[in-house]
């Protein structure tokens, strides 16, 4: 019989507190009678129509059509006008349908009865909900500590990630806290100190003719993902895919890399190109500045890149590092340099080490040396649609100092000098209430206790809060710990606007709207903001004027059609809308995609490979200066060997996690079409621990052992599965599936925040 | 549920027949000899009254492995998810499948049924539940399937699933598509090409009064349809100036165990190196 149990439902981590609900479950709720499909008496009408809109499983924002028979969506397509997608869709946005229909989601406000953890709850109204939250909130303002409500949002370029962060603004908490040190951080800022812009880069892929990705998530699982094998279907670059583990996704040639290593093979890349003289000159003296040694006003003397990876980055110097032989290195960079249109590009899994900033900084420079910037087949700027913000919100006295008291996470502050935040520090600093408690902690689009490693510090972190409250559409690792789940609607019920970071370089404004009535006693978080802020009054209300979440989209797109100089702009914003909804969004032909190298917004207005805004800082900060003294230049974080955590002898693996193409950020692990997902081979339910055969040969595994992979802080059972597609001394699992965070021992770059995933040690042993 | 010695048998001979599967593919993909690209780019003869033969061909130089056109085909079907246990004994249903990457060679093989000229199955089905369409579709009628899996064991392709269950949905049945039937349980399922696209396309043609053209059809399937790097081309094999004719004559192309004499309509494209 076939039967759905906890396991595949909601991916087994929650097992523990996995506590009968209090609300009504049945004992066997999967039972169908047939027919299977749900016969209404009467006439049907037949009705069927496809509604465009934007995909939300992952941040690519590829447009969807979805087909709606009789009020019940029932096929999820691509949109082939969509200028990221042009109509693919992966398995991913496909199985959104699943998410939709899950039988676990939660169907009203529910507050939690009994002690937490405990799994009892109650349904309760909204009204209810939100004014035991307002009243929590309004308790904060009063006692002057408006700063103590933290929100962690796992959003990204959503118009709802911005309210909150007006919401945040007006209220007087600076505690906004998004997921990017667990994802790309790394490229992240490489753009924003070499290039000026913060944002994943556009790549004009489908016209390079050599792709050089470091580490497999870009082409396999990342948001950019989709618009490159959409841009690739006619003509491909060649891609050479540098990694630990070979890719699950198409490539023509597999380089293994030692973890960690990716900055010290880009840097004798680099070293290889000034060596044989193969950099472009004119665009290296043109525009690009830290090449040779520079005067810093603050810093003083800097060595440029030219002399660094001339000294210390010879291929035979890194071959101990990356374990890449040097003839291999000399012909990627003869590769590189005599292919016109040869990109280096950059993932989360590259640089989610201790050396992540680092690494990013040093494979963008590859682009710069190769004069890839700007030009056909090369890297352009990370693109934004340039929709202004509301008007700037009023922040009362008490909101001013709040705002101004530090970030919990350290963002700012010498914990984190060149970072945006770092989520990961959340549960140490509640648990140890510096720089001050947390009274109130807010979980939107994200459940850090299955996603990030850490877990016990997050469990211990949540008991401590007087209150938590989890938007979580379902009652998830993190929103079973939680006072009050307000569950969110479902990206397929609810009207968003989403300003998509395009691969492509084109400015995108994607659209969700409401593709079926909701299913639940449901809101949206954009509409809890708008009742937050009603409920709160004053400074806080005037702040967020607006009725419902919808007129705060509409004023807002209002604001910014009035700023557009576009003669086919639509007249109002009601036919923008209209426009929108027909289309599943708004886009254009990027204007700077292809207007050659021009000024940069860098201090130099230069592509700077030595960033003067690092320099500077780092000059500035006396508690960092001292540690960089060794820094042979300020602008450029020094390369750092990667850091593991784990004795050497007792843990001989290195752990290499990584995204496989069905890895959804939040909640992927709850739809059985990806769970089954057939990429592997063999029954896909239990987590697999891949294994050189040569390391399996030495601790004596066959194929399809149990085993226990252990690491300092915790172990998981996995299955054995010996592959020729990792390394030696490399086990790799896939996120994803319980288990497999809970080995990640939570270490950080230093400079950027960045999670450094890729910096555990482990052992494996069979089991019976 | 307790896993049995018989369920451990059964898991094992389908596991090896993937397997063997696998090795064999990779063979043919990698280095494909001349008699099988004589073979491969030989016609396909219309054998009965139709004119056309519905084929498909697949670009595995295009295929990025992401697994789209699995997900849209459940999706589309109505191919109900398998869970854990009935996964754990090698019986989920795929119709269209990833044949795991044999060892050495890069990567996964989307595998739907092979949709042969001189179709095993067929010709081993005691009730005459399974038949060739007349355009080529090897199809089955879940109603007069009596659940003796003959064709599975007859299926070279491994292509045949059985309903070992009655079919679940975790939830809401309401995403199930109401232009497919699910199939109980007891009886063998299989890929139908998505059949009631094509008639849903031959009918509009009909209304429409126009004729049924290449360029609507090479994308009707739900794999082809979703596939993001238009590796899966769907046409008419016997149309020489249809796509998937073209493409089936390419030099690359070649057919999954060539030696089984079972002249499949799905063709791969060989990856460039």
């Amino acid at each position: 019989m076939r039967r759905f149990g906890r396991r595949e439902l909601l991916g087994g981590a929650a097992l523990a507190g996995a506590a009968v609900l209090g609300c009504g479950q049945k004992k066997d709720p999967y039972r169908i009678d047939k027919p299977a499909v749900p016969r209404v008496p009467g006439w049907h009408s037949g009705e069927e129509r496809w509604v465009l809109s934007t995909c939300a499983l992952c941040d690519a924002g590829c447009g969807i059509k979805v087909r709606v028979v009789e009020g019940r969506a029932v096929k999820i397509e691509g949109n082939p006008e969509h200028p990221v997608n042009r109509g693919g869709l992966c398995s991913r946005g496909q199985a959104a349908l699943q998410s939709l229909y899950h039988p676990e989601r939660v169907g009203s406000p529910l507050r939690r009865m009994g002690s937490r953890g405990e799994g009892q709850w109650k349904p309760i109204s909204w009204d209810e909900a939100i004014g035991e939250v307002v009243a929590k909130l309004a308790k904060l303002r009063a006692s002057g500590h408006p700063e103590r409500l933290v929100l962690i949002d796992g959003e990204s370029g959503t118009f709802s990630r911005d309210l909150w962060a007006r919401f945040l603004l007006a209220f007087g908490s600076p505690n906004h806290i998004g997921l990017g040190s667990t994802r790309a951080a790394g490229v992240r800022l490489a753009n924003l100190y070499t290039q000026g812009r913060y944002g994943l880069p556009a790549y004009d892929l489908a016209r390079g003719r050599v792709l050089l990705a470091m580490g497999t998530d870009l082409l396999e699982s990342s948001g950019q993902a989709m618009y490159f094998w959409r841009a690739a279907s006619t003509r491909r670059p060649r891609v050479l895919c540098v990694s630990p583990r070979r890719p699950g996704c198409r490539f023509d040639e597999w380089i293994p890399i030692a973890p960690g290593g990716y900055g010290a093979l880009a840097l004798s890349l680099a070293h290889v190109l000034v060596r044989d003289s193969l950099i472009d000159r004119d665009f290296v003296r043109d525009h690009v500045f830290g090449f040779s040694a520079w005067q810093d006003p603050l810093a003083g003397e800097q060595r440029g890149l030219e002399e660094t990876v001339r000294v210390d980055y010879g291929p035979d110097k890194t071959k101990e590092v990356t374990d890449i032989p040097v003839a291999m290195v000399e012909r990627l960079a003869h590769m590189l340099a005599r292919q016109g249109s040869a990109v280096a590009v950059s993932d989360g899994s590259a640089t989610a080490a201790s050396n992540g900033l680092a690494t990013a900084m040093a494979i963008s420079a590859l682009n710069a040396l190769l004069g890839n910037l700007k030009r056909a087949g090369g890297v352009r700027l990370p693109v934004d649609v340039g929709v202004a913000d509301w008007d700037t919100p009023t922040a009362d006295v008490v909101a001013a100092a709040g705002n101004a008291a530090p970030r919990i996470d350290g963002a700012g502050t010498a914990a984190c000098p060149l970072g945006r935040g770092r989520v990961q520090a959340v549960p140490g600093a509640i648990t140890s209430a510096k720089p001050y408690p947390v009274e109130a902690l807010f979980l939107h689009s994200t459940d850090p206790l299955a996603g990030l490693p850490g877990r016990q510090a997050w469990i211990a972190a949540l008991h401590q809060v007087p209150l938590v409250v989890s938007f979580s559409p379902w009652l998830d690792d993190s929103a079973r710990l939680a006072d009050l789940v307000l569950p969110d609607r479902l990206p397929l019920e609810a009207w968003e606007v989403v300003r998509v970071a395009s691969g492509a370089g084109e400015p995108v404004l994607g659209l969700r709207q409401p593709v079926v009535a909701p299913l639940h006693d449901t809101r949206q978080a954009g509409d809890v903001i708008v009742a937050l802020a009603g409920g709160l009054g004053g400074s806080i209300a005037r702040s967020v004027p607006w009725k419902c979440y919808q007129d705060a989209v509409t004023v807002r797109l209002q604001g910014w059609l009035s700023s557009l100089e576009d003669d086919d702009a639509p007249a109002d914003v009601q036919s923008l809308l209209s426009e929108m909804k027909e289309a599943g969004g708004w886009w254009r032909e990027s204007a700077d995609a292809e207007a050659g190298p021009s000024e940069l917004p860098t201090p130099s207005g230069k592509f700077e490979i030595g960033s003067q805004v690092i320099a500077a800082r780092m000059a500035k900060a006396p508690d960092t200066a001292k540690e960089s003294q060794g820094w042979p230049c300020k602008g450029l974080p020094p390369w750092e060997l990667p850091r593991f955590s784990g004795d050497p002898l007792q843990f001989p693996l290195h752990l290499v996690p990584y995204r496989p193409a069905q890895f959804v950020e939040n909640g992927g692990r709850f739809l059985s079409w990806l769970s089954e997902l057939p990429l592997v081979s063999g029954d896909p339910w239990p987590l697999r621990a891949e294994i050189n055969p040569a390391d399996a040969a030495r601790f004596g595994l066959a194929d399809g052992d149990q085993v226990l992979v252990e690491s300092p802080i915790g172990s998981c059972r996995a299955v054995a599965q010996l592959s020729d597609g990792v390394g030696v001394g490399v086990v790799a699992m896939a996120l994803g599936k319980a288990g497999v965070v809970d080995l990640v021992v939570l270490d950080e770059d230093r400079w950027s925040g960045a999670l450094a995933w890729q910096g555990t040690r482990v052992r494996v042993r069979k089991v019976s | 549920m307790k896993r049995g010695p018989l369920d451990d048998d059964v898991r094992d001979s389908r596991r090896k027949l993937l397997a063997g599967l696998a090795a064999s593919a990779a063979g043919a993909l990698a280095g494909c000899t001349r008699a099988m690209a004589a073979q491969s780019t030989a016609p396909v003869a219309a054998t009965s009254g139709s004119r056309r033969r519905w084929g498909l061909v697949i670009d595995l130089d295009r295929c990025a492995r992401c697994g789209g056109c699995v997900v849209a085909c459940q999706q589309e079907n109505n191919v109900a998810p398998a869970g854990s246990d009935a996964a754990a004994r090698m019986r989920p249903i795929h119709w269209m499948d990833f044949l795991p990457a044999a060892p050495g060679s890069s990567s996964a093989t989307p595998i739907p049924c092979m949709h042969c000229e001189d179709p095993p199955c067929v010709k081993v089905c005691p009730v005459g539940a399974t038949y060739k369409t007349e355009e080529g579709i090897t199809a089955q009628i879940w109603e007069r399937c009596i659940g003796c899996r003959y064709c599975m064991v007859a299926c070279p392709y491994a292509r045949r699933y059985f309903n070992w269950s009655e079919p679940r949905w975790p939830g809401d049945v309401s995403s199930l598509n109401p232009d497919v039937a699910p199939r109980p349980r007891g009886v063998v399922e299989k890929c139908t090409l998505c059949h009631h696209r094509i008639r849903a396309a031959l009918e509009r043609a009909r209304v429409d009064e126009e004729p049924l053209t290449d360029e609507t059809l090479r994308r009707l399937p739900a794999c082809a349809q979703s596939c993001p790097t238009l590796a899966i081309t769907f046409g008419d094999l016997a149309d020489p100036e249809s796509e998937v004719a073209r493409l089936a004559a390419s030099p690359r192309a070649v057919r999954l165990l060539p030696e089984a004499g079972t002249r499949p309509k799905v063709i791969y494209l060989r990856e460039t190196k």
